[in-house]
């Protein structure tokens, strides 16, 4: 008997850690060790995170410097990945536009953080009308793709970093306040909120002290996976040249020179960096995102 | 069943009352109306003016001018673009243009998405389902754009295999099969890349949620009465495991209209996607406010789809067992 189970442990290799003196933030943290690609995926973005902190430091030259004697000069002699068609260096452009779609994904993804969590709680814990009002105005903004409507409000409010993150947070926090109250409708009813409530604490305090703590994973989860969204939103944004505005650098606007036939044909080093940059990013948050998911929610067996 | 649908009608309506405001509003705050960029003539009175503005309706209040509009969108009269042709035929050319591609990867997409899903649940975690997991989690990071520019490259230039541009080629007047035949050239690789960007988001929900099924008890008891591991999950899995997939095949379906604008403005392919696009650098105001109230509609009607499939599916939704949120 003791050998069967000694087997399953083995085929399935995963054993139960012991728990009873750590807290959950250490148990998360041993169960997201376990997944490879997870931690594969945050090594990764320590990485390109380091990379683009030290920009300064690493880039010779500054993203917007232009040099009319080395025009689209292919890597090499000086310029690492080249230089695209004012002579400015595509590998300080890569490094600093980084930095800009990193700026863009995280403050859109907390802005999506802000409304979401403080309408999806109101929504959630008072009920009746405000949530009817609400998830009225959440099902408004779910009801429009989101491409067609971010290329309309980009096209009013006009290209630019603020206005991308405006943007893009705007129309990313309706998914998050849904998730958000049905976490707290599931919890609402649970005794340890009627014994808060019995005490005479305030709304908001059992809001945001009681009942949010324990529905955070699935928050975290979800704006792991924002962040990678809106990397992804902003690069298309800048791809359509109605996101980041050139001469700044980001990935999006640095892939829009490939649509003219000679830079996508002749040109490679002026796209395909951006390009694998933004792969690489999206797929180790992704997997960041999906280690935190196993992580956060064991299931028997797994 | 009936108050179900009652009710269900009733959200949207007020959904569809919020959604065309809201539409409306960005239109009323777009600078601009037919008079203000014209150069006119001097001599023309004000009054002039102002009584074709009005014959127009230009000058009603708010909300008489929001009624009439909306009436005339339900009735598909989508107005005039600014070179003066009815806006309603280009918007359907558009979006015949459209459905050229997106339909074929829609089918495309569903059909591989549902049998490799299934497939990969059934033998989880073994090298098919790895396999499987790590192109989907690739393609959800690799931009369509991305891609399609690739393709472009490869296909196009360096193997010069397929076509990459447009609907037609530029050696006009091909008739008949050739003509056909064309067109089907030029959408083999527009079509593989919906496709492929596509597929994942219903893999991955038909895997996890047939995964979930196959831990239930019935299918044990399924197995326990004799049937074979692949008998109980195709049997009786399945059919419990369609919710879900419902649920994420009817959110699909505005992608039908709206998914392919990267791909169309790589592709240079004339469909809704570059038209929303053009009219929307271009200014072309009724254009873009059609678009974006025919999505929202669309939209909409999906979502009235998507409950009236539950009901079909599900028996507890269709006998009010099941309180819904």
């Amino acid at each position: 008997m003791k050998r069967m189970w000694k087997r399953l442990r083995q085929m399935y290799g995963r054993e139960e850690i012991s728990a009873e003196h750590l807290s959950f933030g250490q148990l998360t943290w041993k169960r997201f060790r376990r997944d490879k690609w997870a931690v594969f995926g945050c090594i990764v973005i320590l990485i390109v995170f380091i990379i683009v902190c030290a920009a300064p430091v690493i880039c010779k030259y500054k993203p917007e410097t232009i040099d009319n004697t080395m025009i689209r000069k292919a890597p090499g002699g000086g310029h690492i990945l080249g230089t695209d068609d004012y002579g400015r260096d595509i590998f300080s452009r890569l490094v600093y536009g980084g930095r800009i779609s990193m700026t863009v994904a995280l403050s859109a993804t907390a802005l999506q953080l802000f409304f979401g969590i403080v309408l999806g709680s109101f929504a959630g814990y008072f009920g009746k009308w405000i949530d009817s009002l609400i998830m009225r105005v959440a099902d408004v903004f779910m009801c429009f793709p989101f491409y067609i409507i971010a290329v309309c409000l980009a096209a009013i409010l006009g290209p630019g970093l603020r206005n991308t993150v405006i943007i893009l947070g705007f129309l990313g926090w309706p998914s998050l306040c849904r998730m958000v109250r049905a976490e707290i409708l599931s919890i609402k009813e649970n005794d340890f909120i009627m014994a808060a409530k019995s005490l005479g604490l305030g709304s908001g305090e059992i809001m945001f002290r009681h009942i949010l703590p324990n529905v955070i994973s699935p928050i975290i989860v979800s704006a792991t996976l924002s962040v990678a969204g809106a990397i992804m939103s902003e690069a298309s944004l800048s791809f359509l040249n109605l996101g980041v505005k050139i001469p700044q650098p980001s990935w999006g606007n640095m892939l829009s020179a490939a649509q003219s036939m000679n830079t996508l044909i002749n040109e490679w080093w002026r796209w395909i960096p951006p390009g694998f940059c933004i792969i690489v990013v999206i797929l180790s948050i992704n997997y960041i995102g999906e280690g935190l998911r196993k992580a956060m929610t064991p299931k028997a067996g797994e | 069943m009936r108050r179900y649908i009652l009710k269900r009608l009733g959200v949207y309506a007020a959904i569809f009352i919020g959604v065309t405001t809201l539409i409306f509003g960005l239109m009323m705050a777009m600078p601009g109306d037919p008079f203000s960029g014209m150069m006119l003539d001097p001599n023309i009175p004000p009054e002039y003016i102002e009584q074709q503005q009005n014959k127009l309706g230009l000058n009603d209040p708010v909300p008489v001018q929001y009624v009439k509009w909306v009436s005339r969108i339900i009735r598909g009269d989508m107005g005039y673009t600014s070179d003066g042709r009815p806006a309603a035929p280009q918007v359907w050319r558009a979006m015949k243009n459209t459905f050229l591609i997106t339909i074929p990867s829609f089918i495309l997409s569903t059909l591989i998405a549902v049998l490799f899903g299934i497939y990969s649940a059934i033998h989880a975690n073994r090298f098919f389902d790895k396999i499987v997991t790590l192109l989907t989690f690739l393609e959800v990071s690799i931009p369509t754009f991305f891609l399609a520019l690739t393709c472009v490259k490869f296909f196009g230039y360096d193997l010069q295999l397929l076509p990459v541009s447009g609907l037609h080629s530029l050696t006009g007047n091909l008739t008949g099969w050739a003509y056909i035949k064309d067109s089907l050239l030029h959408m083999i690789l527009p079509v593989s890349i919906l496709t492929l960007t596509q597929t994942s988001s219903m893999l991955r929900y038909t895997r996890s949620s047939l995964l979930d099924v196959m831990g239930q008890d019935y299918v044990r008891t399924a197995r326990e009465k004799g049937l074979t591991r692949k008998q109980a999950i195709l049997r009786h899995g399945v059919r419990n495991a369609l919710l879900p997939m419902i649920t994420i095949f009817c959110m699909r379906l505005p992608a039908i209209v709206s998914g392919a604008l990267f791909t169309e403005t790589v592709f240079v392919w004339p469909g809704i996607g570059m038209l929303n696009y053009n009219s929307i650098m271009g200014r072309e105001y009724s254009l873009i406010i059609a678009i974006a109230a025919m999505l929202a509609i669309i939209i909409l009607l999906t979502n009235l789809l998507a409950d009236i499939l539950y009901m079909v599916a599900d028996p507890r939704i269709r006998l009010g067992g099941v309180k819904q949120s």
